[in-house]
């Protein structure tokens, strides 16, 4: 049954109105997700990539429906999630988990760590000793000694309360966990071994993973799919082998140029990006990236590249590429099953 | 699996498992402040309000503050079998006793009512009036304050508008209005002041409850299916509490001083019951002739004062609260 992909994301658009005007008045809308599109079949991972204040975290909130979009569906198994809404989506809220960036603010303080995970199965209704030994159970999952149930979040270091977040999502037996950048926070030493705990929780737990992360180097590692996102829109996609071997947008060949390398010899890297994120308020005309791109051209300013197969398994958005004739416009990646 | 090949960091290498993962770890958090060290050393997990309770302990001030203050509440309440002599009844012939006549430890009022017990029996009403104000005011307002802070969008607007009106007036003449307008009588005195200390209260636990909830625990709650009150009840009010509670604490000295103004202007009690404000209004007029005596009920009003705000220093610092 490859029908439904778990995760079916459409055209999703979010736009902020920025107040600041006179008596509050709306100044303009920062445009944070502009028709991105995507799909994630069951048990693959789709890892998001792309610069702070790209959309990467908007899309992940958008996904599970903590905001409401401007535009666009998000069906998961087939299920708008915005025909549901109060007790009915709250339920479904158990197969859609994250896990946040920061390891600090995503803990409530006055809670120890059994609380803070028995909380979610309270939220939907389970009680007694069952509650007890799922915690315990997930708790020794993700690598938490038996005691590490009575602490509180100021007596765990960041991989410590990484793992308590990592278990608070995985009690609930999702099917969907979005983890939106979960190592970033952390030092290398220990990304690593958060990084190789979630890679064996995700195939013990069977779980269908969209991973957000402005590290290349963490994505490889963990994905299936790659899409890479500039200012709210998704500007290449592909299956990881390709998008590391043979990057076609200037902006994923700049990301990935980018990206520290000690095997590269010396003096042979590309120049980097040059200039900061253009505004999101007052975005270029065009193509986006059109203001730090290497290769622009005249069209550029004029039309917004659509995103276009290049390969049935990668598509990029650049007037670089010719735009095949059949499948113009916004082709979803479909991560398949790996 | 090419895990621990690529991701072998230096420090890593030989982990790759979990186990090795939380010695790690466990070995990085050894840079933690000291008081948590110090509760390591117990063995004891610690939580939030264990925690807060043993930071104030070390602050010497507050706990001296505390136990003054627990002494004089003690009194108070035992004031009708401890007091040595009648509260309302006076030997006429011994007025205005000075501090030390036999029989009168603390001399005698304008009526040759012992002062002892008058300040035993004045306290009970004193400390009511102004604790009870501030606590009930601490949890209406909170309760306010939380769901004006957490709902945002019109239940914000009209709580915090309503509160606006009240700030219109300075706090010591709104009391005054209200208890003028309810009458005189403890219950009304209590209930001017409880007017008077909502509107603080709430705009404070209004402004923490904004700052809770943009933390990422609160959105993780939503994502994980919690409805909004199961959100409050878990995760926004503990940490609300905390704030709101020193703040509140910081309302106890003003709100006693408060309670005796209002009696001492006659909005209070009614003779010939004991209370501080009213005690101060009576012996007013024998400040020239007796003045350490007249001073008493003051310096007690005084002192209590203090000790709560001392106390309040305390627990501001031991919950770490910016308010």
């Amino acid at each position: 049954m490859a029908a439904t992909p778990l995760l079916d994301v459409q055209d999703l658009r979010k736009e902020f109105p920025v107040r600041g005007g006179w008596l509050g008045r709306a100044r303009g809308t920062v445009r944070a997700v502009e028709n991105v599109s995507f799909r994630i079949e069951r048990g693959s991972t789709l890892g998001l990539v792309g610069e702070s204040g790209c959309g990467k975290s908007t899309t992940a909130r958008l996904v599970l429906r903590l905001l409401e979009p401007d535009g666009g569906s998000v069906r998961f198994d087939g299920v708008d999630l915005a025909t549901l809404s109060g007790s009915a989506l709250r339920a479904l809220r158990r197969d859609l988990q994250i896990v946040f960036q920061d390891p600090y603010s995503s803990l409530n303080p006055q809670m120890c760590v059994r609380d803070l995970v028995g909380f979610n199965l309270r939220v939907h209704g389970e009680r007694g000793p069952a509650v007890d030994a799922a915690v315990a159970t997930v708790l020794s999952d993700v690598g938490l000694a038996r005691d590490y149930a009575e602490r509180y979040p100021h007596e765990l270091s960041g991989g410590q309360r990484q793992r308590v977040n990592l278990a608070r999502a995985l009690v609930l037996r999702p099917r969907l966990l979005v983890a939106d950048e979960p190592v970033s926070a952390l030092d290398k030493s220990v990304q690593a071994q958060v990084l190789n705990l979630f890679v064996d929780l995700r195939a013990q737990y069977g779980l269908t993973t969209l991973f957000i992360s402005h590290d290349l180097n963490v994505v490889e590692y963990l994905s299936d799919w790659v899409a890479v996102m500039y200012l709210g829109q998704i500007v290449e996609w592909a299956r990881v082998e390709r998008i590391y071997s043979q990057p076609l947008h200037p902006y994923t060949r700049a990301l990935l140029a980018a990206v520290p390398d000690v095997d590269r010899p010396r003096g042979r890297r590309p120049p980097p990006l040059a200039g900061d994120l253009p505004s999101p308020l007052d975005p270029p005309s065009g193509c986006r990236f059109r203001t730090r791109c290497p290769h622009v051209m005249p069209v550029c300013a004029e039309v917004a590249p659509a995103l276009t197969p290049q390969t049935p398994d990668h598509a990029v958005a650049c007037h670089l590429y010719p735009v095949a004739a059949s499948a113009a416009g916004s082709v979803p990646p479909v991560a398949a099953g790996s | 699996m090419d895990a621990p090949e690529r991701w072998g960091m230096p420090l890593a290498g030989a982990a790759g498992g979990s186990a090795d993962g939380i010695a790690l770890e466990a070995g990085l958090a050894v840079g933690a402040p000291e008081w948590v060290e110090a509760e390591g050393a117990e063995g004891q997990p610690s939580s939030y309000w264990g925690r807060c309770w043993r930071r104030f302990l070390v602050d010497r001030l507050a706990v001296a503050a505390l136990v003054g203050l627990l002494v004089v509440a003690a009194l108070a309440v035992l004031a009708p079998w401890i007091a040595p002599a009648s509260a309302t009844d006076g030997d006429v012939a011994l007025r205005l006793a000075p501090i030390g006549t036999p029989g009168h430890i603390l001399g005698t009022d304008e009526q040759g009512r012992d002062m002892l017990t008058r300040l035993l029996h004045g306290a009970r009403l004193t400390l009511l009036a102004g604790i009870v104000p501030v606590l009930a005011a601490g949890f209406i307002g909170g309760a306010l304050g939380i769901i004006a802070g957490h709902f945002r969008g019109l239940p914000n607007t009209i709580i915090m508008r309503t509160m606006d009106v009240f700030y219109a007036f300075p706090a010591i003449l709104l009391a005054i209005g209200l208890a003028a307008a309810l009458g005189p009588g403890l219950r009304n005195a209590i209930i001017a002041l409880l007017v008077v200390w909502i509107p603080p209260v709430v705009r404070v636990a209004e402004t923490i409850t904004r700052r809770v909830a943009v933390q990422e625990f609160i959105e993780a709650a939503q994502a994980s299916g919690a409805t909004p009150w199961q959100i409050i009840r878990y995760h926004v009010a503990g940490n609300v509490a905390g704030p709101v509670f020193v703040y509140a604490s910081t309302l106890f000295g003003v709100s006693i001083v408060f309670a005796a103004g209002l009696s001492f202007l006659g909005l209070g009690v009614a003779p010939p019951t004991a209370e501080w404000g009213l005690m101060l209004a009576s012996l007013k007029d024998a400040i020239y002739t007796n003045p350490a005596v007249a001073a008493l009920p003051g310096a007690a009003i005084f002192f209590i004062s203090v000790a709560f705000n001392l106390v309040s220093d305390g627990l501001r610092d031991a919950l770490d609260v910016r308010l």
